[in-house]
């Protein structure tokens, strides 16, 4: 359609250019010729009075002198003027031919032929030779005279006329070129105003769709699908673009509110999530702006009597946490962080995770803080509970054990050897029953005093010394030899609790010492794993620790599986909690060489 | 139980009078039993205030005290004890022992510990560890400290020229209440002494 019309207007435009060219070319050439045509017939007009004059003047100057002469003497010589009339008749002939028809024109014509007239019956009488008279012949030599001047005057008013003629035709093409600009003017401007309407037109029919298309894609960029294109006139070609515009937005605008819908059932779900979540829940930004929270985490802060921000406490973990763009998962809630709210205690662990999209394009920090009042409460409750059981079992234990010792002192009287079997296997067993108590207060210590170290600088090279110096007895009853090998570097002081670094040493040389074979070597070995820490490894040529039990070792009750000496398996899990405490590591080597080896690292000072 | 053997052969006024005070009616029985012989009289109480008011009546030569008591606590015997100038020696038995008694204990001259469980025999060197010290650093040092000499038990010890680690420990416990304001309820401990007192006691674990 557009392009039909596109054809039609051009093609105008076309036809209009060849029109006025063809025009111009056609005006030009007849202009042209008109002028030739009258500058020839004029030009011979002139031409033949100019030859009369000539024509004349050689007749006059050929007879006439002889008139002038005394003896009267009759002139032979007739050819020349006789060539000479029929010249001159041909001449004015021509005159006639080409002259115009108005008045003067044909009066000098009427006249010029009336002196032609006398002009030649004055030679006819010259050559008649009647005139022999001296008068006469000087009247007519007068006479000739004179009709020669009024033939050269009429000449003179032809060439004037015909000069007159050339000049009134000249002005008359200028007239009619005049006409033909007009003609011209008027087809160009046909031409300008066809080329303004196609112009309108083109403007109408194809920048205004497009300009249109254009603001609507700004509109939809902007978001606002709800505008459609009005529908072209059928058969445009904008139609099919206007069509597949309006349905691309449609197309959009359903997405959209698809989107929308999704967006807000998503969002409804995490807030329901959320308001669920009993904890207090922070969502922050890459730059720890608060992005969400939920009513548990709002309730939280305005109970701190802090707006806007993170308590200080997590702040300052979330901060460590951005340093090394890790996650904070404690599991322990004894890393629980104190918040007194209305003179009451809180303890809340907080976990910190970092989320991110794909590319990284979003991401941001999401804080849990998991309430652990109670479980801190009941844990402090159970180990008190076991600490006040352990000690309400063992104040008359100890009554039991002192009559049993007494009595087997046999110092009153002599036992029979079955009372002495009964009384010795029930001091076996109240020793038992002492150890695991002694060893359930231990737990209860070591699970409320891990975060109560008294950590100064030691000397570790002293405190293995003491280790192997106390052991040396029972070493020595199964003929083990205990060495110090300190041999890997320069140990600086480390800083450790003095009491509780002795007991995981001697828990880890007691062990050594119980599973050693007879005549085995146990080694106490320093070393540096790392800049921070100082290694202490306690080796032994035991039968090791079965590969099915070694992850489960530091478990609390946990006893290797065949293991047939006495001990409730608590030793080594004490052992970790107070490494643990200390910021160290404990942990057990892969046995090389038939050799057990147990570590722990402590921070040096 | 049949009666404690070899109970009569020396004449009462010359032997040594010994007081036990604790409230588990078994471990007094068996305390009794275990010191009787024929140079000892045991007599009990079962408490503080009971206590008080044996050492009144009759004097003793040494106490075995407990700590945790119905009425009086062992604590509150000794400060009675020491106020009233009774510089009678002492002996704590007691299954736990806390910094603060143990602090009060000494500044009193206490400074003999037992840790429940005792076996009988612990209980009789304690007695001859305090009755007739040997001429050696620790246990002299221990005597001036039941004097509540301290500057004296400091020197002894510093002069010791291979201390025991108990010796050490004690040594701090004595320079601190040295250095601590007399008057003041609890001398600050060093850390290390704090986390360490089971150490003090006469019968520490060893392993």
């Amino acid at each position: 359609m557009l392009r039909l019309r596109l054809f039609y207007g051009l093609l105008t435009i076309i036809l209009l250019l060849w029109s006025v060219g063809a025009a111009a070319l056609l005006l030009m050439r007849e202009s042209v010729n008109g002028f030739d045509t009258r500058l020839r017939t004029d030009y011979r007009a002139i031409d033949a009075a100019q030859t009369i004059r000539s024509l004349t003047v050689t007749m006059n100057t050929s007879y006439l002198p002889s008139l002038a002469a005394a003896a009267p003497e009759v002139p032979d010589n007739r050819a020349l003027y006789d060539k000479s009339h029929q010249q001159l008749a041909d001449q004015i002939a021509i005159i006639h031919k080409s002259g115009g028809d108005d008045e003067r024109w044909n009066s000098v014509m009427t006249r010029l032929d009336q002196v032609f007239g006398t002009y030649s019956e004055g030679y006819e009488k010259f050559f008649s030779g009647r005139i022999l008279d001296r008068s006469d012949r000087q009247k007519l030599l007068q006479f000739q005279g004179m009709q020669t001047q009024r033939l050269t005057d009429l000449t003179e008013n032809v060439m004037t006329l015909s000069e007159e003629k050339l000049f009134s035709g000249a002005s008359q093409i200028v007239q009619g070129s005049g006409r033909n600009t007009i003609f011209v003017v008027t087809l160009v401007l046909l031409g300008t105003s066809i080329a303004a309407l196609i112009y309108f037109q083109l403007v109408r029919h194809l920048v205004d769709p497009v300009a249109n298309l254009h603001r609507s894609i700004e509109e939809i960029s902007k978001g606002n699908f709800e505008l459609t294109l009005p529908e072209p006139s059928p058969g445009s070609e904008f139609s099919k673009v206007v069509a597949a515009f309006n349905g691309m937005a449609a197309e959009l605008k359903f997405r959209r509110s698809q989107n929308d819908d999704n967006l807000m059932r998503a969002n409804m779900v995490n807030r329901a999530i959320l308001e669920a979540i009993p904890s207090p829940v922070f969502v922050l930004s890459d730059d720890t702006g608060i992005v969400q929270i939920n009513p548990s985490a709002e309730n939280l802060m305005e109970k701190l009597g802090i707006a806007g921000r993170l308590p200080l406490k997590i702040q300052h973990i979330l901060d460590d946490c951005r340093k090394t763009h890790a996650h904070f998962l404690p599991e322990d809630p004894r890393e629980a962080l104190l918040f007194r709210i209305e003179e009451q205690e809180f303890y809340y662990l907080p976990r910190i995770f970092r989320f991110e999209s794909d590319y990284a394009s979003q991401s941001g920090w999401a804080i849990l803080l998991h309430n652990v009042s109670h479980i801190r409460w009941l844990d402090d409750m159970k180990t008190n509970l076991l600490s006040t059981v352990s000690h309400e079992i063992k104040t008359p234990l100890t009554g039991i054990r002192m009559v049993l010792h007494l009595l087997l002192e046999e110092r009153s009287s002599q036992l029979d050897e079955m009372q002495k079997i009964m009384i010795t296997s029930a001091n076996d067993d109240c020793e038992r029953l002492l150890a695991t108590l002694n060893n359930l207060l231990d737990l209860s210590r070591a699970e409320s005093g891990a975060t109560e170290l008294t950590r100064v600088p030691l000397d570790v090279r002293e405190n293995v010394a003491r280790a192997a110096q106390l052991y040396s007895g029972a070493a020595s009853s199964k003929e083990i030899e205990i060495t110090i090998d300190e041999a890997h570097g320069d140990f600086l002081e480390i800083s450790a609790d003095p009491i509780r670094f002795d007991e995981v040493l001697n828990n880890l040389v007691s062990n050594a010492v119980k599973h050693s074979p007879e005549k085995g070597k146990i080694t106490l070995r320093l070393s540096k794993p790392d800049a921070d820490h100082v290694r202490v490894s306690v080796i032994d040529q035991g039968p090791g620790v079965p590969e099915s039990s070694q992850s489960r070792i530091f478990e609390r009750f946990y006893r290797a599986p065949g293991q047939d000496s006495e001990g409730i398996g608590l030793g080594l899990f004490i052992c970790r909690e107070i490494m643990r405490a200390h910021e160290g590591r404990i942990g057990l080597r892969e046995r090389t060489d038939n050799q057990t080896e147990f570590y722990i690292d402590v921070p040096t000072a | 139980m049949s009666p404690p053997p070899d109970s009569s052969d020396i004449p009462h006024h010359d032997k040594l009078k010994v007081l036990i005070v604790d409230d588990e009616p078994t471990l007094r029985l068996g305390f009794a039993y275990a010191l009787t012989n024929k140079s000892t009289v045991v007599e009990t109480a079962a408490n503080g205030r009971q206590a008080l008011e044996r050492i009144e009546a009759v004097g003793f030569d040494i106490m075995i005290l407990d700590l945790r008591m119905p009425e009086i606590d062992g604590l509150g015997v000794i400060k009675t004890l020491r106020e009233s100038g009774n510089p009678i020696p002492i002996v704590l038995c007691s299954a736990a022992l806390t910094p603060g008694a143990a602090l009060c204990a000494i500044r009193h001259g206490v400074v003999d510990f037992l840790l429940k469980p005792v076996r009988p025999v612990d209980l009789r060197q304690v007695m001859d560890f305090v009755l007739r010290p040997e001429k050696r650093p620790l246990p002299l040092a221990m005597r001036a400290a039941r004097n509540a000499r301290f500057d004296e038990a400091i020197r002894i010890l510093e002069d010791d020229s291979s201390p025991s680690r108990q010796a050490s420990y004690w040594l701090g416990v004595f320079r601190s209440i040295r250095d601590s304001d007399p008057t003041g309820e609890a001398p600050v401990l060093t850390e290390e002494i704090r986390t360490s007192l089971p150490i003090l006691a006469y019968n520490a674990p060893t392993v």
